[in-house]
């Protein structure tokens, strides 16, 4: 009876730690798309109501479904009210602080972090560009995460299911 | 009291101007690669880390980075939301002080001029100096009727100030005032603290004065309308057009004297607008006061 327990057990602790790898992996692809319509709504701000970069991520947040994603605008924004000459060194240091959260790679956080390193130091035609950028990276990053998640998730969940009975085999 | 001014400076300008700030301070100049100095009545003193500085060698000299780091503190991180004013030369910050520039400039695609690369700025202390106006609205009032006004005097010499307190003396003895507050220096209405300008003034914030002025017309029935630097030729047929619709105007202009704006736009013009003007000194008081009637 122990040993059924046990293997159960075992089977399951595999089982949901491939499902959380594979759940991970799906949500990095929704908050990449989160964050591409996060860059959208600023570039509509900035085309039609030409706030400052404060109100901007402020505005974002406020409208912005993902709690992450929402948290992460908030904060900049409070933030670079206080030190509007820092808003680069702000949002590198906000995703940095989020990455986790929001299961980003490290190879994501790289791209995001710098894709502000310009706003807000241009004319209104060079911003245009800024967030153009942000949108690209966000969309390269999308495939890149989609394309993972159609190749790994299953892998994860099955892997996680198939060592969970390898190792009961092993131990029985 | 410290100038709103300080929290837009580099900390190590701030300390340095923050211990040596006063009411005397009229302007705070940063020039890339060249010494920091304010001019107090006047003069110019260079500053150093231990206030003012009696030799070069001491003086702290603005670096690149100082430059950008004020210029993204007054324009909120966001240059773009005023390119506006910059194409113009200027930024106008918390409390109606004026930001100067100077820089290198480009064409657009347009052929208009603008400020690409800025190597300097000069920040301009703005201050309600009550009491200053009395002597000269008594000069342009006349019972019911207030005089067509344009006060002169060069760059610096209080024309700003002594309009706001004209505003806010003749306002608060009844007349409908309406501020046409083309960079935001009179009323300073974007800021947190705004100038008393009057129980009964309208302020347009940020209006050329050819729109601000008949949009006033038009819409808020003023008695008097009130706008700083006139320029262009289309501000003096704004204030032909508010003088032929039946609403007095007290403006400014940039000239050392009287004669320079009758060289300058022709006195017939002059004339033609203007009933009264009061002349401002280089020491900030009114120097001369000449009705149209004077000038031969």
């Amino acid at each position: 009876m122990t040993k059924i327990v046990g293997a159960a057990l075992v089977i399951l602790a595999c089982s949901s730690f491939g499902f959380e790898k594979a759940r991970n992996i799906e949500k990095r692809k929704d908050n990449i798309a989160n964050l591409k319509k996060a860059f959208e709504i600023m570039q509509s701000e900035m085309e039609f109501s030409k706030k400052s970069v404060c109100e901007i991520f402020k505005a974002v947040s406020e409208v912005c479904e993902d709690e992450q994603i929402a948290d992460l605008f908030k904060t900049s924004a409070d933030r670079a009210k206080k030190s509007p000459h820092e808003i680069a060194k702000i949002w590198k240091e906000q995703t940095e602080r989020v990455k986790k959260a929001l299961c980003f790679s490290e190879t994501d956080i790289a791209a995001i972090s710098q894709v502000f390193n310009e706003l807000g130091k241009t004319d209104y035609e060079m911003q245009k560009n800024v967030i153009k950028y942000a949108n690209d990276t966000a969309a390269r990053l999308y495939v890149a995460a989609d394309e993972d998640c159609k190749k790994n998730t299953k892998l994860y969940r099955g892997m996680g299911v198939s060592v969970g009975v390898f190792i009961c085999i092993i131990l029985i | 009291m410290e100038s709103a001014i300080l929290k837009y400076l580099p900390k190590d300008i701030c300390n340095m101007v923050k211990n040596i700030y006063c009411e005397r301070i009229e302007e705070l100049r940063m020039r890339r690669g060249k010494p920091l100095c304010i001019f107090m009545d006047g003069e110019c003193f260079i500053i150093g880390e231990n206030g003012i500085a009696t030799t070069l060698d001491e003086a702290y000299t603005v670096t690149e980075k100082d430059i950008e780091y004020t210029l993204l503190n007054i324009t909120d991180g966001s240059f773009y939301t005023y390119e506006n004013e910059i194409k113009n030369g200027y930024v106008t910050i918390d409390g109606g002080n004026r930001v100067g520039l100077a820089g290198r400039a480009v064409e657009d695609e347009n052929g208009n001029m603008c400020i690409r690369e800025i190597f300097s700025l000069n920040f301009r202390f703005a201050r309600q100096i009550k009491s200053c106006g009395a002597e000269a609205v008594q000069f342009i009032k006349e019972g019911k009727k207030i005089y067509n006004t344009i006060v002169v005097s060069p760059p610096g010499c209080g024309k700003t100030t002594l309009l706001r307190e004209i505003a806010r003396i003749i306002s608060n003895s009844g007349f409908k005032v309406c501020v046409v507050d083309e960079r935001n220096e009179i009323c300073a209405m974007q800021s947190e603290k705004t100038y008393d300008v009057g129980i009964n003034t309208d302020v347009y914030s940020g209006f050329s004065k050819k729109e601000g002025i008949s949009m006033a017309i038009r819409c808020l029935s003023p008695q008097i309308i009130i706008a700083d630097e006139l320029g262009r030729k289309e501000d003096f047929d704004a204030v032909c057009f508010a003088s032929n619709s039946g609403v007095a105007s007290v403006c400014s202009i940039h000239a050392k004297n009287f004669d320079d704006i009758v060289k300058k736009h022709g006195k017939e013009k002059i004339t033609n607008c203007f009933e009264r003007f009061i002349v401002l000194g280089e020491d900030k008081k009114i120097k001369s006061m000449i009705t149209a009637g004077e000038i031969v």
